[in-house]
């Protein structure tokens, strides 16, 4: 997650750099999106821990929280 | 939930608040005259723009007053025995309907008495009463021979082709063209422009800079805070802080007070006397007399028909083609003198003199620094050099006539001058006098060479 969001500001303030997009706009219009992809993850890593749990007959300990 | 993620959830939610709160100030932060725009001032967001116009008969002789704020003033010549008045008014309302009703009470005012007509705006009263921006812009024709008094802030001020001005603004520009009289000027925080003033003209300006052109008579100018630029005036005073001066074309005498700012100055028919600090003073076709003096700056002065009295420190003086005596004191600094008519006398500390082409008498000392003295005809005035921790090189033309007294301590004594009659010759001591005496020639040296030679056997071992 970590590097996906270095490459994504990198690329960002690059494309600033070089005059091709308004980077307080782009900021601005598309900072939200960081709530929805972390919400993502966060999503499909219950849903990934209650697929391993059914497999192994755990009980279903996932949900979202850390133990 | 951890910590960690609730302090990224912070991190998200705060970086999110700021770019909203960059994007909703984005282009209106500034702190000015209209109030705070970041929190939006009266001056702020839609505009409208309505006309009016009025006119009033007017007396010769009657003085015109036009009073406004935050708008144009714009006043130029019109037809005789009447002031016309065009209003333009902007509104900040957020409707056309709203600005068109709130312009509806926007009106002119005309008040006659004491030999004036006062031409304004109910805006003092608007203000009082509502919390609304709004410009008022005017342009006023006014008979040409009018004196016309003008009071503007916080906007532009222009008058042309009246008889006589007197405007005291701020906060815009001010130009004044063609003012067949006296003119006074006083404005802040903007630029002043004046040119063709048939009379007197004074300028006093703050945070601006100023450009005065063409003015038949005496001009003062009192300018703080920006480059003042003079050309072609009647006498000229200028008092200047923390902004250059340049001057072009005085017909009269010049004189200049300044702090933190060069001077450059030219084409001055009477005498010019400039003083300054933290710059250098630069004056050139002089006259008269120049009197030039810069603490913390160098002097230059070329083509001077009268005397030059020059004083600098931490930078040298420079001379060049001066018809009467020159003065120069300098503190860590040097002289170069070339072609000084009628004598050089010098005190200096820190450099050395350079004196070239010289004639009349010469009284120099130099502390700090030697002296080389090239003398455009023979010597038959006296010379006094003196110099520590420097030597000294006198040449000696043809024809010359002088009683010599040479002295060095620390130093060589060299004297090859054919004709010299020596009446004392030692080590460090020469005394003779060369074409059977005249005018005393002492040079003393301490911790340096001395040296006199013949003009011709210099001038040969040059070619």
């Amino acid at each position: 997650v970590f590097g996906v969001l270095l490459v994504a500001l990198g690329s960002v303030w690059l494309a600033a750099n070089l005059g091709r997009l308004d980077l307080l706009e782009t900021l601005r219009t598309y900072w939200p999106a960081a709530l929805v992809f972390w919400g993502a993850v966060e999503l499909l890593a219950v849903a990934v821990e209650r697929a391993r749990q059914r497999e192994v007959g755990a009980p279903d300990t996932a949900g979202g929280e850390d133990k | 939930v951890n910590a960690r993620k609730i302090g990224l959830l912070l991190l998200i939610l705060g970086t999110g608040a700021a770019l909203e709160t960059a994007w909703a100030v984005r282009g209106h932060v500034g702190l000015g005259p209209a109030g705070c725009r970041v929190l939006g001032g009266r001056f702020y967001g839609p505009s409208f723009r309505f006309d009016a116009q009025d006119a009033r008969p007017v007396a010769k002789d009657v003085r015109l007053e036009i009073a406004n704020a935050f708008g144009a003033v714009r006043v130029r010549a019109g037809e005789p025995g009447q002031v016309k008045v065009a209003l333009l008014k902007v509104v900040y309302r957020p409707s056309e309907e709203a600005a068109r009703e709130f312009a509806a009470r926007i009106h002119l005012t005309f008040e006659e008495g004491a030999g004036a007509l006062r031409v304004g705006t109910n805006r003092e009263e608007l203000d009082r009463r509502h919390d609304v921006g709004f410009e008022t812009h005017l342009t006023v024709e006014v008979p040409a021979d009018a004196a016309v008094v003008v009071k503007n802030e916080h906007g532009e001020t222009e008058v042309t082709d009246v008889a006589r001005a007197d405007v005291r603004s701020s906060f815009g520009s001010l130009q004044v063209l063609r003012i067949a009289g006296d003119a006074a000027l006083e404005h802040r925080h903007g630029d002043v422009s004046a040119a063709g003033v048939g009379g007197t003209l004074a300028v006093t300006s703050r945070h601006g800079q100023v450009e005065v052109k063409e003015v038949t008579g005496r001009v003062t100018v009192d300018a703080q805070h920006g480059d003042v630029d003079v050309e072609k005036t009647g006498a000229l005073e200028v008092k200047f802080a923390h902004g250059g001066l340049a001057v072009k074309g005085v017909a009269g005498d010049f004189q200049s007070r300044g702090e933190h700012g060069g001077v450059r100055v030219g084409e001055v028919s009477g005498s010019a006397d400039v003083e300054t600090s933290f710059g250098s003073v630069e004056a050139s076709d002089v006259g008269g007399e120049a009197r030039l003096s810069a603490r913390h700056g160098g002097v230059l002065a070329t083509d001077v028909r009268g005397a030059v009295f020059a004083r600098a420190s931490f930078d040298g003086v420079r001379l060049e083609k001066v018809a009467g005596p020159a003065v120069v004191e300098v503190e860590h600094g040097g002289v170069v003198a070339r072609e000084v008519g009628r004598g050089f006398r010098a005190k200096v500390s820190g450099d050395s003199v350079e004196l070239d082409a010289f004639a009349g008498p010469v009284d120099i000392d130099v502390d700090r620094g030697g002296a080389s003295l090239r003398p455009r005809g023979p010597i038959t005035e006296p010379v006094s050099v003196k110099t520590s921790n420097g030597g000294i090189r006198l040449e000696v033309p043809a024809s010359s006539r002088f009683d010599l007294d040479a002295r060095v301590r620390r130093g060589e004594l060299a004297v090859n001058v054919p004709g010299l009659t020596m009446t004392e010759s030692a080590p460090q001591t020469v005394k003779g006098a060369l074409g059977g005496g005249g005018a005393e020639v002492r040079l003393s040296a301490e911790g340096g060479d001395l040296t006199l030679e013949d003009a011709r056997e210099r001038a040969s071992r040059d070619e």
